[in-house]
């Protein structure tokens, strides 16, 4: 029997910013069901891969540089908004919640495409299950919210558009230790409830033993690619990024 | 006595011209709160959605309140298909460069006008809406109190429309973050087309809404485009429901200049307000503009 296609493939994608080339190569899996991680050194490219997949930086035009594949269809070429209704939702670098938008409506704004739309009182309940920080600030600015929350926010508006697949970029950014870890545990419960994810996380303490697979990527190549649990024991992953 | 007595009919006079400068400024507040564009040929919007009235009147003998749909339906298809089709081009470009294509549009607009219509001044003869109010001793002119009263309620409306509809938060979204708003599913070509739309629209409104009680010409929107750039400063930039508090400020301060001073300094009254506000209280009277 054929394997089938993974949710989303990263073909020998070279990408980057006008005449700067960023990413060389780069080539990832994910997998119906999985959480993948994406760690490397700060400026490696790990936020610009999830730009080339969400179509907000373009392939390398001459020679074709690479495909990127979502349920086996090409979607590099497609603008963003196109991209994000086939079922990928984003959390991106920085939460960038709608700051003079209510917590609520925020959230509505995760639910706009049709399939999401008819879902929105049930993915309510969800989210604010997952979060209930987030039920007490309904009403509230987003922009009075603190970091947590506000990645919180980001979080749950992806998940109202019930989608096939999760990029993060580093949600936990700033957040302090307590924090990072119930992030990470959402992540982890978001996952068990069936939604593939893909993960890109600094503390790799945490992010690592719920990862089934992971990429290190170094100046826009991936270096190494193991088992989450796995690549936390490679003395490679030790000296750099846990430094011991 | 009477000193009071002209003073309230001062105030009266210029409530009910400040409503209608409040609808006649509110499109321009939106469009360029969402997408950055100063329209220079907002005006002529004014002055399109006035001649839809006159039009629709005359020739057809349609109640004048009945052709506001009728020019909020014609001006939002053309405010829809210039956004769509020219401005969408100038989007993400200096700010001059839009102002000098809308500026190019106003001139084909008003040319267009004056060549089809002349430039001839025409008044709408409504026999009801002649009439006027008596309250006491003070006059409110009948046709002068609806105007104003729609026009208050359609920015009340577009208010609405933008704080509890799905079309509104999208608005809004896209207004304050365009690329989050993309990774949300919200194409932005549409959506800067709807806004315009929607802009152009509640500004031929207004037009129809001056049209019941001043005359209608081709060239009485440059007038339209100062006042209302004038009103959306006073009110704040980037504060849509500030339109209301500008629009009241012009509308009050020129009624007091017309009847203390002297008539036929209007447009200087804007002018000296837009320098003591942009002096004195940047983010407009009420101090909720957003600066940029
Ligand atoms: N908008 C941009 N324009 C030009 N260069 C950029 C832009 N964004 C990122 N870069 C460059 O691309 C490289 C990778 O950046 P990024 O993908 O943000 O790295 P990471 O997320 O791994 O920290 C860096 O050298 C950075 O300077
Ligand atoms: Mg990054």
């Amino acid at each position: 029997m054929p394997e089938p296609a993974p949710l989303l493939a990263l073909e020998a994608v070279d990408a980057g910013y006008g005449a700067l080339q960023v990413l060389w190569g780069v080539r990832l899996l994910v997998r119906h069901g999985e959480i993948v991680s994406l760690i490397g050194p700060n400026g490696a490219g790990k936020t610009t891969v999830i730009k080339a997949i969400l179509g907000l930086v373009p392939l390398r035009r001459r020679p074709a540089g690479g495909a990127i594949r979502f349920k086996g269809e090409r979607i590099d070429g497609l603008a963003p908004e196109q991209v994000v209704r086939r079922g990928i939702a984003v959390v991106p670098e920085g939460a960038r919640v709608f700051p003079e938008m209510t917590v609520l409506d925020n959230l509505r704004m995760g639910a706009l495409a049709p399939r999401a739309r008819g879902r929105e009182p049930q993915s309510l309940d969800d989210v604010f299950t997952l979060f209930p920080r987030l039920a007490e600030r309904r009403p509230q600015l987003a922009r009075t919210l603190s970091g947590g929350e506000r990645q919180m926010l980001a979080i749950g508006r992806a998940l109202m558009s019930c989608p096939e697949l999760l990029l993060l970029d580093e949600p936990s950014l700033g957040l302090q230790p307590s924090l990072v870890r119930s992030i990470i545990e959402a992540i982890s419960r978001i996952n068990e409830r069936g939604l593939t994810v893909l993960l890109i996380e600094q503390n790799v303490h945490f992010s690592l033993p719920i990862s089934r697979r992971a990429y290190v990527l170094e100046q826009g190549r991936v270096v190494l690619e193991d088992a989450g649990p796995a690549l936390l024991e490679s003395p490679h992953v030790r000296l750099s990024y846990l430094g011991v | 006595m009477t000193f009071l007595a002209d003073l309230v009919q001062t105030l009266i006079n210029g409530i009910l011209q400040g409503g209608v400068y409040a609808a006649a400024a509110v499109g321009l507040s939106l469009i360029f709160g969402v997408s950055g564009i100063l329209n220079a040929a907002h005006g002529e919007l004014v002055m399109l959605g006035a001649f839809a009235t006159y039009w629709l009147f005359t020739l057809y003998h349609v109640d004048p309140l009945l052709t506001l749909p009728v020019s909020f339906a014609l001006l939002f298809a053309l405010g829809f298909t210039l956004q769509y089709f020219v401005l969408h081009r100038t989007l993400g470009r200096p700010l001059l460069l839009s102002l000098l294509v809308t500026f190019g549009i106003s001139m084909i607009l008003v040319n267009a006008a004056l060549r089809l219509w002349s430039a001839d001044y025409r008044m709408l003869r409504i026999p009801y809406f002649e009439h006027s109010l008596l309250v006491g001793p003070f006059i409110l002119p009948l046709s002068r109190v609806v105007a104003c009263a729609v026009g208050i309620g359609m920015v009340a409306g577009l208010s609405w429309l933008l704080a509890s509809t799905r079309l509104g938060r999208m608005i809004r979204a896209t207004a304050q973050d365009l690329e989050m708003a993309r990774l949300v599913g919200v194409n932005p070509r549409s959506i800067y087309a709807v806004t315009f739309g929607l802009g152009a629209g509640v500004s031929g409104v207004a037009g129809s809404l001056v049209a019941l009680y001043a005359p209608v010409e081709p060239n009485m929107g440059l007038t339209f485009t100062l006042f209302a750039f004038a009103v959306v400063v006073l009110g704040g930039l980037g504060y849509t429901a500030g339109v209301v508090w500008g629009g009241l400020t012009l509308g009050i301060a020129q009624a007091l200049t017309e009847t203390y001073l002297e008539a036929g300094l209007s447009l200087l009254v804007a002018f000296f307000l837009l320098y003591l506000i942009l002096r004195f209280m940047p983010a407009g009277i009420m101090g909720k503009g957003r600066l940029e």
